[in-house]
């Protein structure tokens, strides 16, 4: 029963960044590969303000989503200049910086010793403890989350994502600030994952750097195209997938270390599928491996 | 009604002043001292040759590509140094020649998109948070207007990528269309478009017209005389003449310009 609660809870807290890595690259149009970042500053930022200053749970929260707001600065103002693929290099940049400082900052993230002890949430005199209290926390979150993207995803702001998307510059002579509308779309995508990471490190009661790295960010990536950019179910499906895949893989007979090995593979072959035959996803409409605006 | 070749004393808050335009693209010089007015009403078509600099004037008009001298201003406001959403907000709407839309948005999202009446710059604001059916609702006058002025109302639903050539600058056109502007600058909207369509795009540049003043990049000088009430010949970075269509097409520099 454990196991399946905690299969549950990952799959909720990559659904979460499944959203906000979705909201940009499916309806944004804009591939990035620093949602790992922003799921580790949410998670050092709640491990650091429990453990270091008590804070309450709101309070981290309040904290991590200002925190990971400010954050998507160094990623969206590039943007404002960079298109495509070397927008894609200043994200991996940002991540590997990220990466580097949860990695070597020693006086205040213990680096690769990492950080355990992470106190439990408090929630309004509500002890978060056992697990089915950490997934009702987390439904909460990706309930948020999901109401989030579909709020912004579905009027006004969603065309301007989708004009963005296909053609950045006829949305522009429309007479919609291009570069506003980055700024907001990139802090909405890092605070939900700031807030996926803060849920993490509580959850987990420890972490190091080697969950926030590059890898990470592209295994987000993946899930998104697995699910389906730019839909509304395809978060929830592409998590599913990807975090019950190596399960299966473990159920059908391999030892759990061979599994681990296995798992790096299938999730190649899968993508490859994916993009060969389903290249809109499981639930998408918008082909991922189109060109931008296809005129 | 009309300027004719640029009244420099009327500057109103409508006057569009380019003053002095200069730019390079790798040391070839695109605009060259380029100077005009426009009033704010009529119809204007700017001729000129190939690579003349039609569609650059364009493009710094509109803030895309920054001059390395000279400045635009509309009425009082300086446009040179803003940003394109924000000049497109002061009154300038503009196409482009390679025609550009949402191609994975149906008609009638393209022209809700081009909207900017649903709220603030970012089109985010309480606003946004309104149900969608609501936008549509408040809108539904105004793009069945736009709809039957560009004779798309039967498209309505259809996605973009299906309409044709000609229907698809219709569409643009009927995109700009969605904002009252002061000016509305197209970039060759009858290139490519058959016969039949072109009556319904001058049509349509006529009620544009109305209130605003329309002024078109165009090859052909049959259409140009039909509609323009005034024409403004571009060669080499320059402006050569400045007048009314029966007068500029017998300048000897524009023959020269463009017959050879
Ligand atoms: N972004 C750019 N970079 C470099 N050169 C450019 C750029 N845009 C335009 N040019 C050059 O500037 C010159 C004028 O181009 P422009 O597009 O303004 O011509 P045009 O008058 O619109 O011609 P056409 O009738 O063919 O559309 C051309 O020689 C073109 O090659
Ligand atoms: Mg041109």
């Amino acid at each position: 029963m454990e196991y399946v609660l905690h299969i549950l809870m990952l799959i909720v807290i990559y659904s979460v960044l499944a959203y906000s890595l979705d909201f940009i690259v499916g309806h944004g149009g804009l591939v990035s590969l620093a949602q790992a970042g922003f799921f580790g500053i949410g998670a050092y930022a709640a491990a650091l303000l429990s453990l270091k200053f008590g804070l309450s749970l709101p309070t981290v929260f309040l904290a991590s989503i200002c925190l990971t707001a400010l954050m998507s600065l160094f990623v969206s103002v590039p943007s404002f200049y960079l298109q495509d693929d070397y927008f894609v290099v200043v994200t991996f940049c940002f991540q590997m910086i990220v990466f580097s400082i949860f990695n070597n900052w020693l006086e205040v993230t213990r680096g690769a010793l990492g950080i355990p002890g992470i106190p439990l949430p408090v929630l309004f005199g509500w002890e978060i403890s056992s697990k089915s209290e950490f997934i009702v926390l987390g439904l909460l979150i990706l309930a948020f989350s999901a109401l989030c993207i579909w709020g912004l995803t579905r009027g006004a702001f969603g065309r301007i994502l989708h004009g963005l998307r296909e053609d950045e510059v006829y949305t522009e002579s429309l007479g919609w600030n291009v570069r506003a509308v980055k700024i907001i779309a990139f802090a909405v995508s890092a605070v939900l994952a700031g807030l996926a990471g803060s849920l993490y490190g509580f959850y987990v009661a420890y972490i190091d750097p080697t969950y926030f790295t590059v890898m990470e960010s592209i295994l987000i990536l993946s899930i998104v195209i697995v699910g389906g950019a730019g839909s509304f179910a395809g978060p929830v499906i592409g998590a599913s997938v990807l975090v019950l895949m190596p399960e299966a893989l473990r159920f059908i007979g391999f030892t759990p270390s061979l599994a681990g090995n296995m798992r790096e593979l299938v999730y190649g072959l899968l993508l490859v599928l994916i993009l060969l035959f389903r290249p809109q996803g499981i639930a998408g409409k918008y082909d991922f491996t189109q060109s931008k605006g296809a005129r | 009604m009309m300027s004719g070749s640029g009244d420099p004393a009327g500057l109103d808050a409508t006057t569009l002043n380019c003053h002095e335009l200069g730019l390079s693209f790798g040391g070839h010089k695109v605009l060259n001292g380029f100077s005009v007015t426009f009033a704010g009403a009529g119809i204007t078509a700017v001729v000129g040759p190939n690579g003349a600099g039609k569609t650059t004037l364009f493009n710094v008009i509109t803030g895309f590509i920054q001059p390395d001298s000279g400045e635009c201003f509309l009425g009082d406001k300086q446009l040179t140094g803003r940003r394109p959403h924000s000049i497109a907000r002061l009154g300038i709407g503009r196409t482009f020649q390679d025609v550009r839309f949402i191609a994975r948005l149906s008609v009638i999202d393209n022209l809700l998109l081009a909207s900017n009446a649903v709220s603030g710059p970012t089109g985010i604001g309480l606003r946004a948070f309104l149900s969608e059916k609501r936008i549509r609702e408040e809108h539904s006058d105004r793009c069945a207007e736009v709809l039957e002025t560009i004779g798309l109302t039967q498209k309505a639903g259809d996605t973009a990528s299906t309409l044709s050539f000609g229907q698809q600058k219709l569409l643009s056109i009927g995109c700009c269309l969605m904002n009252p502007r002061k000016y509305y600058l197209l970039d060759e909207p009858f290139a490519g478009v058959h016969p039949e369509l072109v009556v319904t795009i001058t049509e349509t540049l006529k009620k544009m017209s109305k209130s605003s003043e329309v002024i078109f990049i165009e090859h052909d000088f049959e259409i140009i005389e039909k509609i323009a009430e005034r024409v403004v010949a571009i060669h080499q970075g320059h402006l050569i003449v400045d007048g009314p269509p029966d007068q500029v097409f017998d300048t000897d520099s524009v023959l020269e310009a463009f017959v050879g």
